[in-house]
């Protein structure tokens, strides 16, 4: 028993085809997972059947939904349809709701714009809805407005909105992308019950394999707008038939080779490193704080790869702010070499020993200058010749896997991953004991991921620099750091051997953190490492 | 497209005055001042293109020589907005949170609070009309919009990661707003440039028009609107030419700001 029914759907912008006869079927109460990269065209293919392509975008072929061709339809006829029996779920959720609207008016909406419910109505059904997704009425009344709420908490109102009028097609585009990993279970967990209590089938978006192999019942790998293999998702993961597929598959798993020759020299010492920020006041009342670091003390050594994880707001960016330098500490101390005092006020030629590899590729570089003004900024903790800064530039770029001619183009030629090469080049470039990466793979498609994590494995090999590995993905962790520091509310919960901390974890919450991170099941993976 | 062709439109109006006005550096039809009591009130003809008024000057000649001094007044008075403004709102944003950022806003806020074209009249009542004090009584205004449009870009800017990378490689606020800030904020600026341009002109011509602007003879498109009120019944082409002139070149300078934010926008370029 078919819901939906694609055949050969294609799109093209302006001319420019972007989808190239993509055909799937999906089945009430089954989940069907559409895994890719950026720009394979998996937003695309949701968007195709909403109609809700941009501006200029052609659709052809067909997609019956109870005999209504989706592509073809008036918009009238779309608008009826959207909400009631297609809902859609994206990945903003603090973009996605209507900040000056309470999340029961949002919720009720829906069912008013389609007729379903007068306003008294609406609001009772509102409130089921929104007790259905896991948010009670004694802690969450309707008249709450989205920025009281979590990230996660707003997730779940996009649920409630989108099946409130229990539609039969669930479109959710990357739902959990945004958010942690405890939450992102809590969230395909809700999900899953909805498919399988209301029969809906939930085509379900996602770059990660591993979510994919947790929760859908068939998936189809896209790439480069076609679909290149689908099937059951245990079977799909087990054969890997095309290309793609493997190397894909290959690249989600990707370990470095890495030598570890950690020495026992202590390169930066924290020791009771205190972080609070003023909160916003009422004139005329006491200073309160925020405490986003509480007293934590760790020591990196010389050619050691440490991370550090934690869920969005644990504190572990504003530590490696107050690491780098940035920010001053209200309590205990940053040491370089045990003996230099590491803050917004130390000299260049220290700092010039501390570097960093920041998360967005496009966001690092300032788009007005050429790539080896970029490459050669922390030149200025450093007496150096133009020549000299050059043929360094060059150097640094070389070793990134970029060319010496590269430097004198602009920063909008490159791609994410070149970008982010380019930042590890401008880390390089002062020859730092210490680089903090600061999530800086988890911007980057798997492929693309498994080249800079080989690409930085290679770099400490070379020159045994230290690294602090600050990410929430668990298993690039596992693939890159000798010791793990678990960080939970501004203090370092656990600490260990990255292995030890990952498979066997002492701490409550970092037991509950690596239970909720979705896994790939071992037996499907055999013979990875052949493919 | 659309943004493209109120560029074009506006760049064309703004772009016509610019070069009348720097023609009449070179050549009028007639000397603008020439009086030639004979030929007064002239219809718009062959001999006089736009006619002439009460005392036989041509308008034609006034209006190019006119859009001469309107230009200038705009051009140092927003020259004045940037040099004050574009330093204070970088530095504003530089020091976000202190009490820089505060008296500068403040100030701002206090210069906002007074009805600017009254201050204007105020300022030239008191130091005595001329072109000069009407330059600097509406470049003043322009000082805290452009601090406030500068530090609204900048302070975006400063949470960018480039702007992390440079104070790693230990640059100062004082050098990463010049180096940083400034050439990504310059779009904002240049925009709001043209608007402030097209609103000294009108400013410029509310002063000359109450007689506190450029002083006789030197033509200005307000006083000529203003001596031709009386006249409006007979001659009406001597408020209609000097009106046309004033509109379209604000209309033309409106109409190009908009395309430049269109164009120079990444966000709307995108969107397009």
């Amino acid at each position: 028993m078919t819901l939906l029914s694609v055949r050969d759907l294609s799109v093209a912008i302006h001319g420019t085809p972007i989808l190239h006869g993509v055909s799937f079927d999906l089945v009430p109460g089954e989940v069907f997972g559409l895994v890719g990269e950026s720009g394979s065209g998996k937003s695309m293919t949701a968007l195709a059947l909403m109609q809700l392509l941009p501006h200029g975008a052609q659709a052809g072929g067909r997609a019956l939904l109870n005999g209504d061709d989706l592509v073809a339809l008036s918009e009238r006829r779309m608008c009826g349809l959207r909400g009631r029996e297609i809902g859609m779920i994206f990945q903003e959720p603090m973009t996605a709701l209507n900040p000056v609207k309470t999340i029961g008016d949002q919720v009720a909406e829906t069912l008013v714009i389609h007729g379903a419910a007068s306003r008294g109505e609406a609001a009772r059904a509102a409130r089921a809805r929104l007790d259905r997704v896991g948010l009670l009425a004694d802690q969450f009344p309707l008249d709450r407005y989205p920025h009281e709420l979590s990230g996660g908490q707003r997730q779940r109102v996009c649920i409630a909105m989108a099946v409130a009028l229990r539609p039969k097609l669930l479109i959710a585009d990357e739902p959990t992308t945004a958010l942690d990993v405890t939450t992102q279970a809590q969230i395909l967990d809700l999900l899953k019950g909805l498919v399988e209590e209301d029969r809906m089938a939930l085509m379900l978006i996602t770059h990660d394999l591993a979510v994919v192999a947790g929760v859908a019942d068939h998936v189809a790998v896209m790439q480069a707008g076609r679909i290149v293999e689908a099937g059951v998702t245990e079977a799909v993961f087990r054969q890997r038939g095309h290309d793609y597929t493997r190397k894909l598959f290959a690249a989600s798993g990707h370990v470095p080779q890495r030598r570890a020759r950690v020495k026992d020299e202590p390169v930066l010492t924290v020791e009771g490193a205190r972080r609070r920020y003023p909160l916003p006041r009422p004139p005329f009342s006491a200073p309160r704080w925020f405490e986003a670091v509480r007293g934590a003390s760790f020591t990196l050594h010389a050619g050691e790869s440490l991370g550090l994880v934690g869920e969005s707001g644990c504190g572990k960016s504003t530590l490696a702010r107050a690491i780098l330098g940035l920010d001053p500490l209200q309590g205990g101390a940053i040491r370089l070499f045990g003996t230099h005092a590491v803050g917004p006020q130390m000299p260049n030629a220290l700092r010039a020993g501390l570097q960093a590899v920041f998360q967005d590729p496009y966001g690092s570089f300032n788009p007005r200058w050429t790539v080896a003004r970029l490459v050669a900024e922390p030149f200025h903790l450093m007496p150096t010749t133009p020549a000299d800064a050059r043929d360094r530039v060059g150097a640094a770029l070389t070793e990134v896997g970029l060319t010496p001619a590269d430097a004198s183009r602009y920063i909008h030629e490159f791609s994410g991953g070149q970008r982010q090469r380019i930042a590890i080049a401008r880390a390089l470039i002062t020859r730092p004991d210490v680089i903090v990466l600061d999530e800086a793979v988890s911007a980057l498609d798997v492929r693309v991921r498994a080249q800079i994590l080989d690409l930085l494995a290679d770099l400490q090999d070379r020159h045994g620099m230290s690294y602090l590995f600050i990410s929430h993905d668990l298993s690039v962790v596992r693939a890159i750091t000798d010791r793990v520091m678990v960080m939970r509310a501004g203090e370092i919960v656990e600490a260990g051997p990255t292995e030890r901390v990952l498979d066997a974890p002492e701490h409550p919450y970092t037991r509950e953190l690596v239970a909720a991170t979705p896994r790939i099941p071992p037996g499907w993976m055999e013979d990875t490492d052949a493919a | 497209m659309r943004g493209r062709a109120s560029l074009f439109i506006g760049g064309g109006l703004a772009g016509a005055f610019v070069i009348l006005a720097l023609l009449s550096f070179v050549w009028t039809p007639y000397p603008y001042a020439a009086m030639d009591i004979a030929a007064k009130f002239r219809p718009p003809g062959a001999l006089h293109w736009l006619g002439t008024d009460q005392f036989g000057r041509d308008v034609a000649a006034q209006l190019m020589v006119g859009a001469r001094t309107s230009i200038a007044v705009a051009i140092v008075a927003v020259g004045i907005g940037i040099a004050g403004g574009v330093p204070l709102g970088l530095w504003a944003a530089a020091s976000r949170g202190t009490w820089v950022d505060e008296v500068i806003q403040r100030g701002g806020d206090l210069v906002f609070a007074f009805p600017s074209l009254v201050i204007a009249i105020l300022i030239t009542a008191v130091f005595g009309p001329s072109a000069l004090n009407a330059i600097l009584a509406i470049g003043i205004f322009n000082i805290p919009v452009f601090a406030r449009v500068t530090r609204a870009g900048a302070l975006s800017l400063w949470t960018l990661d480039y702007i992390r990378a440079a104070r790693l490689a230990g640059k100062g606020r004082a050098r990463i707003s010049l180096e940083h800030i400034l050439p990504n904020v310059a779009n904002l600026l240049i925009v709001q440039g043209t608007i402030q341009f097209s609103l000294g002109i009108l400013a410029e011509a509310g002063l000359s028009y109450v007689g506190l602007g450029a002083q006789p003879p030197t033509p200005s498109w307000g006083r000529m609107l203003a001596d031709s009120q009386t006249l409006m019944g007979f001659a009406p082409g001597l408020a209609i030419f000097p009106g046309m002139a004033i509109v379209l070149t604000v209309l033309g300078l409106n109409l190009m700001g908009d395309g430049l934010r269109d164009l120079l926008d990444p966000r709307l370029r995108r969107r397009a």
